[in-house]
């Protein structure tokens, strides 16, 4: 009985590179770990959990070099490189192949969970205060302009550079919908990187705002003048929907898919449909969401990762370019309590990173911290939902831009 | 690509987006003055 034929995840261990061996092992710890941290809510759940046991699934299924032979596959779970003619084949094999291919690296995964999030999005406080929201938003924008020139140093190419500066929006979709136009090579472990590191926002960024904002700024309780109506109708937040998706849509036809999927979504809630709007919530957001942390789970293949020179460049890139839209998203904050006479919590800054709604979030719990009494959820959802108006015009300039490069 | 031109396409595209930015706060001001309006001569 030949043992590695018998137990083939075992068996395969032994027959690969050394190196490769380890790296799937590592992956498979790494798994266990973002599932556990999942579970306690210090990272993310709803990616971290099924993205988790995809990492511990597919590092530790892989079939022994005798069936690869026979079926022609290392594992039947997913090919992300499969090209055309071997495409029928490999879908009618692995389980998840349909899921990849007709929807997530086409986008449409991307734009159901923009759809979702623009659901779950109140635009009220960008209506009340644009001006602020979207200059703490454009400040955050740093991490993404400033990665760029530091990727072309890396050695990227152009395409390549604006694939992986497109981490600082801190859009997942957005990164996807790039690196898939701009790079398509990267498009695996650029997404990969992307959405590990927007996960460990959650405990990095509190870390952060705590040592660039001092406690007696956190503290400040914040009243900035509202528009004469106060109370935000209906019929202006879906005026705003049409006339900002067709304006943008104008701009930047290649990043249509998305604003679309945004403003469609948030429109569903203003017109009050609420079967839609239960559609696009309950089972759009949460099914994509799924697949998606699924999905990235699968491609966390030690082979694929681990042979790919590229990744470690892409994992300093990601860091940098998250870190530097935390910070440049405080530099906005201090710059509206510097417009403000004194009248803004600079911790809000942090908001304009468009992670919906865990920065706005961060940003409450840091100010909760230093004051129990002060509520700033208002103004940091505000930057946070321009974060997304944002970092989609950022987007479609980089495509646009970059394109021709490529 | 060089790196001094990767730091003024950047800079470009970031000058671009702050003048878009500030552009759509306007176009929501503009909204909210109009349904403003309407909305006050409804009443």
């Amino acid at each position: 009985m030949n043992f590695s034929q018998l137990f083939q995840g075992l068996g395969s261990l032994f027959e690969i590179e050394p190196g490769i061996a380890t790296g799937r092992i590592v992956l498979i710890i790494l798994g266990v770990v973002l599932v556990w941290l999942g579970f306690k809510r210090t990272l993310e759940p709803l990616i971290m959990v099924p993205m988790g046991f995809g990492m511990c699934a597919i590092n530790a299924g892989m079939l022994v070099r005798d069936f690869q032979e026979i079926i022609g596959l290392s594992n039947i779970m997913i090919h992300p490189l499969a090209a055309t003619e071997e495409l029928m084949d490999v879908m009618q094999i692995d389980f998840l192949q349909p899921i990849y291919t007709l929807t997530f690296s086409n986008g449409l995964i991307a734009c159901l969970v923009f759809m979702g999030i623009g659901v779950i999005s109140d635009v009220s406080p960008v209506l009340k205060y644009p001006f602020t929201s979207m200059l703490i938003a454009m400040f955050a924008e740093l991490g993404t302009i400033l990665t760029f020139p530091i990727a072309i140093a890396m050695g990227f190419d152009p395409g390549g550079a604006a694939s992986a500066a497109i981490i600082g929006t801190a859009d997942g979709p957005m990164v996807l919908f790039t690196s898939l136009i701009l790079d398509k090579s990267l498009f695996v472990p650029i997404t990969i990187v992307a959405y590990l590191y927007l996960s460990i926002c959650y405990g990095f960024y509190p870390l952060l705002v705590k040592a660039l904002v001092p406690k007696e700024l956190r503290a400040k309780a914040v009243e900035l003048r509202k528009i004469d109506s106060g109370v935000i109708s209906p019929k202006a937040k879906i005026i705003f929907d049409i006339i900002a998706c067709t304006v943008l849509c104008l701009l930047f036809p290649v990043a249509a898919p998305l604003f679309l999927s945004f403003f469609l979504g948030n429109a569903i809630k203003e017109v009050a449909i609420p079967k839609y709007a239960e559609l696009l919530e309950n089972v759009f957001l949460y099914a994509s969401t799924f697949f998606l942390g699924l999905l990235l789970g699968i491609l966390c293949d030690a082979q694929t990762l681990l042979g790919d020179p590229q990744v470690l460049k892409l994992l300093i890139l990601g860091f940098i370019a998250l870190g530097l839209a935390a910070v440049g998203g405080i530099i906005g904050g201090y710059i509206v309590y510097g417009i403000n006479r004194k009248n803004f919590n600079p911790a809000i800054g942090v908001a304009g990173v468009s992670c919906i709604p865990s920065t706005a979030k961060i940003a409450q719990h840091a100010v909760h911290e230093a004051n129990k009494r002060v509520i700033i959820l208002q103004y940091a959802m505000g930057a946070s939902v321009c974060g997304v108006i944002t970092s989609a015009i950022l987007t479609g300039l980089y495509v646009t831009i970059i394109l021709p490069y490529v | 690509m060089s790196i001094g031109q990767a730091f003024l396409t950047s800079g470009q595209i970031y000058v671009l987006g702050f003048a878009i930015a500030l552009g759509m706060a306007a176009l929501i001001k503009l909204i909210n003055h109009v349904i403003g309006k309407t909305e006050a001569k409804d009443k």
